[in-house]
């Protein structure tokens, strides 16, 4: 990674700056046997926020761990900043940018949080701007990360990502056994990450509602595969088609 | 007493060595997951190395290319150390890149066999290179006594004791205070967190093995001037360094050192002890490291396996024999043919192929079919014949009697290696079985006042009706009669190996390496199980220990070495160690089998002996690496996919399950029919008050809550507790007989957890009443027998057997080891029922997710239960194929049986459930009918999570 200040945004965000941060077609996803969801198509734009929602099983975690190099794509390509990526690396992607913030969190616990923050970060890397988007965390630094709290943990969890100056950063539940009021606290930080910083971020989410508030596009996932997508605030405007798509049933005719 | 702290102090020296290769040990098992059995070997390597620098020789490491060139006169020591520990982190770099990392995403298991080759391979370099030349090395310490707590001590133990500290302290502080050692700890505990933070796992790794080549070669380096060089000696240091590295967890260096310390100094102690009171035993001292690990791994074991942990052995897929006594007849043939084709050399090493032979159809049983690794097998073989010189020669037992009782007697001994396996899993099995084989090698069978000197034990001409069956001597040796007691021997137990395999026992057994829970939970006693595979096993290890004895006239320890034990479970993974032909493969190959016998007869004299152990090391990893299934594997792939093409060509045999119309249409009439669901959904407006009161049953719908006696099972105020954590939450609801019952709720509510606890795999506070029976204190397979069956998340079922056989792992309660007419019956109706009848002759592993799903299904159904309880039957299905799972379930609702069902599948959920139960955190938050959820608010506030208007409230 060439730019590893945080704080400017990306000058130079990639060989074009129209060209879509990621474009997936037909992208078919699963572990061992099992296909978990099936003919994923999207692409996105620079400093976009895009939200993945859905019941759970729906694929979203397992669509996530494809995209960092985690699972091999059983079907279709993945075009990451114009290249097609080909193999399955997770090395790799976070070498070309792309951050992932697992929902497991798979934070170093017998570490302190600026241990695990130095871990992440390159050489030299000034840590200041990153612990003033989250002051709880400075506050923590002679605790192991394991006596920390979860909405800690999760503010430590997407500091590691943004240390490492992601171009596409993907955050899967966020919420995950959070309180509301923590998650809420936590959204605003994505929207920055996106306009300050000229980053492309996809969120996995179970808050509904504070998702869209936050995310330009929004995906819904269903039974493996896309039943609804499109701009946040149209989604926003009909919940009710959001809500057919998660209780209601799927593609039953 | 004196004397006695100066022999602990004197086995500070031994005891330097055991903390070194400890740590080696953690170090590796830390930064690659990989228990490296290879450690003492290279200590050994390290040793050769510096001794021969010393004397001016620098080693080659490769066979073929000369011993040693010559590289000056004697060096002095400091660059004869640094030389030695620079090639040492040349080969671990070697190590890594060449072995483990093409391995690392494999299980621990594979990851350990390779480490045997690796120990095999370093080991046969060094002898082939250097062979039984006596090397002598100046002292590196200064040969000074001092004077401590009154006692006289050399000087130099305590310098090595010392060193090992300080190199002890220099990586403790390296891993605490580096990057480099942040990161080592960082990936340690989570390789997806190092990854997502832009750490290569493989650097750490690599530079980890480094670490612990040049540790070991530290060690060895050491401790040559020491102990005779000799290889043997130094590869079984594993044994003791092992012990330390458990009781440190492989976590802390610190009680690995100290652990490794104290293991040395008793075992000087006991050598002391045996002195003074010749009765004691001077082994004893070596029973320390299995004390050790029996204690520490039997405390931190747990009776139940914890959630998700599959059995970690895939040694390969154990194949269904087929055309089962025509082989038999054709082997038995060749047999027979090569008695007498062969002569002299060639035919005795034949008839150790044969007995061999026996040997490794032992593990076939143990580990390749019960999948409990087992490293003492050599040993038990070697109890059989310790044991028979007693029956046979001391008491004059007759010839078929006495190696039968001997067998028992290992049986027995087998037995209670097995009783460690109840607590202790996977790889660790190995360590603890690996450290008794070292025990009672020790204490045993190199026991001066019990093996017979040195001419061994004595072992009598075996002869039954007058025929003597002795391999005989001089002239008449080999004889034929012996090589043809051994062909019946080894055919019969490779044809109840085979028949074993096949057996509903030995069904139950291959369900239980799949999948312990899940065996449990389809009624089979895991404990009894793996009791009998260990007995089964060590019985015919014991025969073939037996066989062994006759062969060589008399027994001397160096036969039933636990180093050979190791190499032979190596050669046995190189063969196949999941089947029968791979049993009688591996005794084909081993060492001083027929292969090497002919090639060395043919290519000429000598050479051949010496590249074995060679060519073994690099087979055995070149095995794990490309081919885990053994070189027999291939061959049964190829004929069960001929098979699976034959089902195919029939029309009715599709793989990929077919969704008649008639089926659909079926699904479409019923009451709750798709259509309406969807209409219902859209129809009622979200936010309408709730129908369902959220505590338990004190709503409107008491009617037909806990007091209900229609009433199956009930769960009054159950609650589950991990760590701090609250799993589960004073949870009350009930399931009415006959009822389909759904339990919903988001990720994390506690759904599985609710279901392993009903199971019995979790403790819980609260009751749980099955037909007005209490739980408590039930292990899975009792409760399984009151009529609890249930299915697991991603299926559960055993890859290796057929639809059929896995189904019949579910009827092994209900009709016993035995089967019979009703069972043959019952199984035909439920495999119709599941739609499997087409598919029941082939393996599962062929089939796609969702048959997986019906075969875990019929498998439940086999062990007749009244309630089935099913973990997300639908993951993984597409719409069409759990509708027609939704189909087969009403099916199973007919057969009378009543379902809890887990699922995130809300349409299957909602159109199939009489009634739903939802989980929040662990909290029961609604409980109603599919119509009162699905206009639930509380529910879709669950699933879709706070509005900001919530929030900001």
């Amino acid at each position: 990674m060439t730019d590893t200040t945080l704080v400017a945004p990306a000058e130079d965000p990639g060989p074009s700056a129209d060209e879509p941060v990621l474009v997936c077609r037909g992208l078919d996803v699963g572990y061992g046997k099992v296909t978990v969801a099936r003919d994923i198509s999207f692409t996105l734009p620079p400093r976009t926020v895009l939200t993945i929602l859905g019941p759970n099983g729906s694929g979203k975690t397992t669509l996530l761990m494809t995209l960092a190099g985690f699972l091999p794509p059983r079907a279709g390509s993945i075009t990451l900043h114009g290249r097609p990526i080909k193999g399955s690396s997770p090395r790799r992607m976070n070498q070309s940018g792309l951050v992932l913030v697992p929902d497991s969190r798979a934070l170093f616990t017998q570490l302190t949080p600026i241990q695990n923050l130095k871990l992440a970060a390159p050489r030299g890397f000034d840590l200041e701007p990153v612990l003033e988007l989250f002051p709880a965390l400075a506050r923590r630094e002679k605790l192991r990360v394991a006596d920390l709290s979860g909405g800690e943990q999760q503010m430590l969890a997407i500091a590691r990502a943004l240390v490492q100056s992601p171009r596409l950063l993907l955050i899967d539940e966020m919420s995950m056994g959070l309180a509301p009021v923590a998650v809420e606290s936590l959204m605003p930080v994505i929207r920055r990450v996106a306009d300050e910083h000229g980053a492309s971020v996809i969120m996995v989410e179970q808050h509904v509602q504070l998702a869209l508030e936050v995310a330009d596009d929004a995906l819904v996932l269903v039974h493996g595969s896309i039943a609804l997508s499109g701009p946040a605030v149209t989604l926003r405007a009909d919940m009710s088609a959001v809500e057919r798509a998660y209780i209601g049933g799927d593609d039953l005719t | 007493m004196s004397t006695y702290v100066e022999f602990l102090l004197l086995g500070l020296g031994n005891g330097g060595v055991f903390a070194a290769l400890a740590m080696a040990l953690v170090v590796t098992y830390r930064s690659s997951g990989v228990l490296n059995f290879a450690t003492g070997a290279q200590a050994l390597y390290a040793a050769y190395t510096y001794s021969l620098l010393r004397n001016g020789q620098l080693l080659v490491p490769i066979p073929g290319l000369g011993p040693t060139i010559n590289v000056g006169s004697s060096w002095a020591f400091w660059p004869a150390l640094l030389v030695t520990l620079g090639i040492q982190a040349v080969l671990g770099a070697l190590a890594y890149l060449l072995v483990f990392r093409p391995l690392r995403n494999h299980r621990p298991v594979t990851k350990a066999v390779a480490s045997i080759g690796l120990m095999g391979l370093l080991t046969a370099i060094v002898s082939y290179q250097v062979g039984s030349q006596v090397i002598n090395v100046n002292p590196i310490y200064p040969q000074n006594h001092v004077t401590l707590l009154g006692v006289s001590v050399p000087t130099d133990r305590l310098w090595l004791a010392g060193t090992i500290i300080a190199v002890g302290v220099v990586l403790t502080l390296i891993f605490r205070l580096t990057r480099f050692g942040l990161a080592t700890r960082a990936a340690a505990e989570t390789e997806v967190g190092a990854l997502v933070s832009g750490l290569s796992p493989d650097r750490i790794a690599l530079a980890n093995w480094v670490i612990s080549f040049v540790v070991a070669g530290i060690a060895g380096v050491l401790i040559a001037p020491l102990v005779p060089l000799v290889p043997g000696t130094y590869t079984l240091f594993i044994v003791p360094a092992l012990a330390a590295a458990v009781v440190g967890r492989f976590h802390s260096l610190g009680w690995a050192i100290t652990t490794g310390l104290a293991i040395g100094a008793l075992e000087s102690l006991s050598v002391y002890i045996n002195g003074i009171h010749p009765s004691f035993p001077a082994g004893a001292g070596e029973l320390v490291p299995l004390v050790l690990v029996l204690v520490v791994l039997g405390f931190r074991g747990r009776t139940t396996p914890s959630r998700g942990s599959v059995a970690q052995v895939t040694l390969g897929r154990a194949p269904r024999p087929h055309w089962r006594i025509p082989t038999a007849v054709v082997a038995f043939c060749a047999g027979l043919a090569a008695i007498y084709l062969f002569t002299g050399n060639d035919r005795a090493a034949l008839y150790t192929s044969f007995i061999t032979g026996v040997i490794t159809l032992s593990l076939v049983v143990v580990t390749g079919y019960t999948g409990q690794i087992s490293l003492a097998q050599l040993t038990l073989a070697g109890v059989s014949a310790y044991i028979l010189s007693t029956f046979a020669h001391s008491w004059g037992i007759p010839f078929p009697i006495a190696p039968l009782l001997s067998s028992l007697v290992a049986a027995a001994v087998g037995v209670l290696i097995g009783i460690p396996a109840l607590r202790v899993r996977g790889l660790m099995l190995g360590v603890v079985t690996l450290t008794f084989a070292a025990g009672v090698e020790a204490i045993w069978f190199n026991n001066n006042s019990l093996d017979g000197g040195a001419s061994g034990l004595a072992i009598p001409t075996p002869t039954m009706f007058g025929i003597n069956m002795s391999i005989g001597a001089g002239k008449d040796f080999p004889r034929p009669a012996f090589g043809i007691l051994c062909l019946i021997v080894l055919s019969a137990v490779a044809l109840g190996v085979s028949y074993l395999r096949t057996s509903r026992l030995g069904s139950a057994m291959l369900a239980v390496r799949a999948d312990e829970r899940s065996a449990a939970a389809a009624g089979i006693n895991v404990v009894r199980i793996k009791l009998i595979g260990f007995g089964i096993a060590a019985f015919i290890a014991g025969i073939g220990g037996s066989l062994l004895a006759y062969q060589l006239g008399n027994v001397t320890f160096q036969d039933f070495d636990a180093f050979l034990g190791l190499v032979l479970f190596s050669t046995v993974v190189v063969a196949g160690i999941t089947s029968v032909s791979g049993g009688i493969l591996a005794g084909i190959i081993t060492a001083g089998g027929l292969l090497v016998s002919v090639i060395s007869s043919n290519v000429g004299q000598g050479g051949v002996d010496n590249w074995y152990g060679v060519v073994a090391g690099i087979g055995v990893i070149l095995t794990v690496i490309f081919n885990p299934e053994g070189v027999v594997g291939p061959s049964h792939l190829f004929l069960e996919q001929r098979r699976v093409r034959g089902v195919l060509a029939r029309p009715e045999g599709a793989l990929v399950p077919s969704l008649p119309g008639a089926t659909v249409a079926s699904a479409n009439a019923e009451p709750k029919e798709p259509a309406t669901v969807l209409a219902a959904a859209t129809g009622v407006p979200v936010g309408t008050a709730p129908a369902v009161a959220t505590n338990g049953h004190s709503s409107a719908l008491e009617g037909d809550g806990a007091l209900s006696p229609g009433a199956l099972l009930e769960l009054r105020a159950l609650s589950v507790h991990y760590g701090g954590v609250t799993a589960v939450d004073n949870v009350t609801f009930s399931v009415e007989q006959g009822q389909i019952v759904g339990l919903i709720g988001p990720n994390g509510a506690g759904k599985t957890t609710t279901i392993d606890t009903l199971c019995g795999f979790i403790a819980y506070e609260g009751a749980v009443l099955f037909d007005g029976q209490d739980l408590r204190d039930r292990a899975p397979h009792q409760r399984a027998a009151l009529g609890l069956g249930r299915t697991f998340q991603l299926a559960g079922v055993c890859d290796d057997m057929t639809v059929e056989e896995n189904v019949q792992v579910g009827q092994h309660r209900v009709h016993g080891a035995k089967g019979g007419a009703d069972a043959g019956t019952a199984l035909d109706g439920i495999l119709a029922d599941m739609g499997l009848t087409d598919m029941r002759e082939l393996q599962v592993a062929m089939l796609s997710q969702g048959q997986r799903q019906l075969v875990s299904i019929a498998r439940a159904l086999a062990g007749r239960p009244r309630l089935l309880l099913l973990d997300e039957p639908a993951a993984g299905l597409d719409s069409s194929e759990s509708r027609w799972l939704a189909e087969r379930l009403r099916a199973v609702r007919e057969r009378g049986v009543t379902i809890l069902l887990v699922d995130h599948d809300m349409s299957l959920v909602l159109s199939l459930c009489d009634h739903i139960e939802v989980l929040d955190f662990g909290a029961l938050i609604a409980t109603g009918t599919p119509q009162q959820i699905r206009t639930n608010e509380e529910v879709s506030t669950a699933y879709l999570g706070a509005t900001h208007h919530e929030v900001a409230t």
